[in-house]
């Protein structure tokens, strides 16, 4: 509980930052995949592996998650070059109605073209949304 | 499941499949599905090439992929050998701590930066 709340907290108190691990392609430019960091004033640097499970029990993964595409794909579009940008969708994510809106929105607030997007979606995702 | 990733890619963005190797999905299922790169667990590029069964399992997710077309990325490189590993056998990219651990935003940037430079 005392997790949950510092969670919604963190959301308000804008806690939540973006790393951005470099990916290098063999045919291709670099890129990066955005990386979320909770920065919690006593613990010090929060990775996802911490709270994303709470994150995403309680929905606070669709606020979240919306931020981290707003700030990563404002942040590769006034990189220079090509290179792609990779952001991760929780299974949340992948199945809330409005997702395709809402990369859509993220693309044109940030003239990110879209062939420089890229998300990833886990083998557990697709694994259970698939009928086999 | 099928739709709403045809309707992603509808919007001109790529589709990666994360975590591959962890469970038992279907490779063949990936292009169907329209992801163009699939991304080889941490889990199995941990100790490339000494763990045998890794290694066998790694280098026919390469070779699949390379049957259909699908960039591969490597996660989780952390040595010399598991890079040499992952390119001789045809991986596309590679990422981890060996090429750059993340980065706050600005050094990503020069991470960026410097490399557009050198391909001018």
């Amino acid at each position: 509980m005392a997790l949950l709340d510092g969670l919604r907290s963190a959301l308000e108190r804008d806690e939540f930052a973006v790393v951005y691990q470099p990916i290098v392609r063999r045919d291709g430019p670099p890129g990066l995949e955005a990386l979320l960091r909770w920065r919690h004033p006593e613990l010090g640097v929060v990775t996802p592996s911490g709270f994303i499970a709470q994150a995403e029990q309680s929905g606070l993964i669709l606020p979240i998650g919306a931020r981290t595409l707003r700030v990563a794909t404002r942040f590769a579009a006034s990189l220079p070059g090509t290179g792609r940008l990779v952001v991760n969708l929780s299974e949340r994510q992948f199945m809330q109605p409005d997702l395709v809106t809402e990369v859509e929105k993220a693309l044109r607030a940030s003239h990110l073209p879209a062939s420089r997007l890229e998300l990833d979606l886990s083998e557990s995702t697709v694994m259970t949304g698939a009928p086999r | 499941m099928k739709e709403r990733l045809q309707r992603l890619r509808g919007l001109g963005i790529e589709l990666a499949l994360d975590n591959f190797g962890t469970g038992f999905f279907s490779i063949a299922r990936i292009r169907e599905l329209g992801f163009h790169c699939l991304k080889i667990d941490r889990s199995l590029v941990a100790g490339l090439p000494d763990h045998a069964e890794h290694a066998a399992q790694v280098e026919a997710i390469l070779v699949l992929a390379r049957s259909l077309g699908l960039d591969v990325i490597g996660e989780g490189v952390e040595t010399e050998a598991e890079r040499s590993f992952l390119e001789d056998h045809g991986c596309t990219g590679l990422q981890g701590f060996l090429l750059s651990p993340p980065l706050e935003a600005e050094d990503a940037r020069a991470f960026i930066g410097e490399r557009v430079g050198k391909d001018q």
